[in-house]
């Protein structure tokens, strides 16, 4: 049986002095996970784990079944893994275009710089201007495209549909289903807007206080009204 | 009348190459990295001493220049490497570990050269005397000062705005973690970038010892120097260091000629003026 390429087995993350994971464990094949939950459970602390951003963290990381726990970002991200950090956190002194070129790994790989300006045409209007004089919705965009140009095998996402319109929300979610189901990338998506997750992924996990607590099939979990109130607090409207 | 005047034009532009090539190292390192490195000077000095000894064993100035370089840029590798990089975002032990190191450094290189004035010794078609017509002959080695100053100004705007280092240094000091994540090594890029500023520092020890002296105590003058170029142009700004560094090297030179007592103060005053009035330097941006 082949490794899965995401593994992770009891770890814990600590922020100053605040144990933020308590023992997460988790295995992502390949696909698309879901992972939900309210404010502050410690999604974003997860997100950044993998991707080596949280230096005091302990238990086990395995990619594709290579031992990668503590490894700092710049190695995580030669093994493969990249990252839409929640905020977008584009760069302020760099225009669209020199995000990208400072991002685009090759341009033998499957995402190039023209790539990203055909899926993002908006991002090609806006090639000469700095990061911060884009709309969310555009910094989004370039958050995504900058991570795409490293053609990693693992892409997170923290929120990516944080403050886009609805036809933006749109658009993206099909991208990212295109990524999973036919470009072979592996995805962990962060999100709060359920719809968002449940409609893209292929499984959801529940995430609360540090640990996941449930996990299911996209399918059977939107149906789930119970685990629907139980983990998220959420009515029958949701 | 004129013919002084022009001279002391032409003093001041040579000094502003000077302290332009000194601080473009500078205002990188701190005004782009924020990196704190109070032992700048002694990184001039350094530069100027050895190639001195590289140049009056060999008898050749331009191994100097590159011994000299080699040697500071060695220097600055290994203070990024092994102290500032730990400090980091930490300024105020940034500062005074580097003025630490500059003390020992100034005391160590006392020892070991003596209080001695050197003064290099160019190549001869450097040595020539170039005719300015009615304005009589200006030294060779000053225009040619000049013009590698310009050139060392071009060459690190192009590539802090037109190569991916530039990039990554951009926006490394933007977003230091971000910068990880898509896969660069900020602390071994900002070893790079320290390398290549302290060379600078190296150079200018080299070039300064020729075109003027070395001697103890230059160490804190061209940090000073660099300080104020880099605070009134604008911090990691190029085209601000070479619009600080005319400033300054004018008002001194000059100021020499027509108000020889308060020259200095003069350099001073227009630093306060620029902090008062536009607190970000002259010129805006990184390039
Ligand atoms: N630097 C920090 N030091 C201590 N606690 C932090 C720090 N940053 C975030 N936290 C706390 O960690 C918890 C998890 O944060 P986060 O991972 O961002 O949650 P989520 O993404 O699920 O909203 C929150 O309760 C937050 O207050
Ligand atoms: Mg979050």
């Amino acid at each position: 049986m082949p490794e899965p390429l995401l593994e992770l087995r009891g770890l814990f993350a600590t922020l100053g002095n605040t144990c933020i994971l308590h023992g997460v464990d988790l295995t992502l094949a390949s696909g698309c996970l879901a992972v939900v939950g309210r404010n502050g459970v410690g999604k974003s602390t997860l997100c950044r784990s993998i991707m080596g951003l949280v230096p005091d963290v302990t238990g086990r990381l395995r990619l594709a079944g290579q031992e990668l726990l503590g490894r700092p970002p710049h190695e995580m991200e030669g093994q493969g893994v990249a990252i839409v950090p929640q905020g977008r956190r584009t760069f302020p002194s760099l225009t669209v275009h020199e995000h990208l070129r400072l991002a685009q790994k090759s341009k033998a790989k499957a995402w190039t710089i023209e790539r990203v300006y055909q899926t993002f045409p908006r991002l090609a209007e806006r090639r000469r201007n700095r990061g911060t004089q884009l709309s969310g919705g555009e910094q989004q965009m370039l958050a995504i495209g900058r991570a795409l140009l490293r053609n990693p095998r693992l892409l997170i996402l923290d929120e990516p549909s944080e403050g886009l319109s609805p036809l933006v929300v749109e658009q993206l979610s099909a991208l990212m289903q295109q990524l999973y189901r036919s470009e072979g990338m592996t995805l962990l998506l962060v999100e709060q807007n359920f719809r968002v997750a449940v409609s893209v992924a292929e499984r959801v996990a529940v995430m609360i206080s540090g640990r996941i607590v449930h996990e299911d099939e996209a399918s059977s979990f939107a149906s789930d009204h119970e685990a629907h109130e139980r983990f998220l607090g959420l009515g029958e409207a949701a | 009348m004129l013919k002084l005047a022009v001279l002391s034009l032409l003093n001041g532009i040579s000094v502003a190459a000077l302290y332009f090539i000194v601080a473009s190292g500078f205002t990188v390192t701190f005004g782009l990295m924020r990196t704190i490195n109070l032992a700048y000077g002694s990184l001039f000095l350094i530069g100027g001493y050895v190639g001195y000894q590289v140049g009056d064993l060999t008898r050749n100035w331009y191994l100097a220049m590159i011994a000299g370089s080699a040697i500071a840029g060695l220097s600055g590798a290994v203070l990024q490497w092994g102290v500032l990089d730990r400090l980091r975002g930490q300024d105020m032990r940034q500062a005074l570990v580097t003025i630490g190191l500059s003390i020992v450094a100034a005391d160590v290189l006392l020892a070991v050269f003596g209080g001695l004035t050197y003064q290099f010794t160019p190549p001869d078609w450097m040595q020539a005397t170039v005719s300015l017509g009615v304005f009589g002959g200006y030294p060779a080695f000053r225009l040619l000062l000049i013009a590698l100053s310009l050139f060392i100004g071009v060459f690190i705007w192009a590539g802090l705005t037109c190569t991916r280092v530039g990039l990554a240094i951009r926006a490394g000091v933007d977003d230091r973690e971000m910068l990880s994540a898509i896969g660069v090594n900020p602390s071994r890029l900002f070893v790079i970038v320290a390398t290549c500023g302290s060379a600078l520092a190296g150079l200018a020890g080299v070039i300064g010892g020729t075109a003027l002296s070395i001697s103890p105590g230059e160490d804190s003058r061209y940090l000073l120097a660099s300080l104020v170029v880099t605070i009134v142009g604008g911090m990691g700004s190029i085209a601000g260091a070479a619009v600080g560094a005319l400033l300054v090297g004018l008002l001194e030179q000059v100021g020499l000629l027509y108000f020889p007592n308060y020259s200095i103060v003069a350099v001073y005053l227009v630093m306060v003026g620029v902090l008062a009035l536009r607190p970000q330097g002259l010129v805006r941006g990184t390039a």
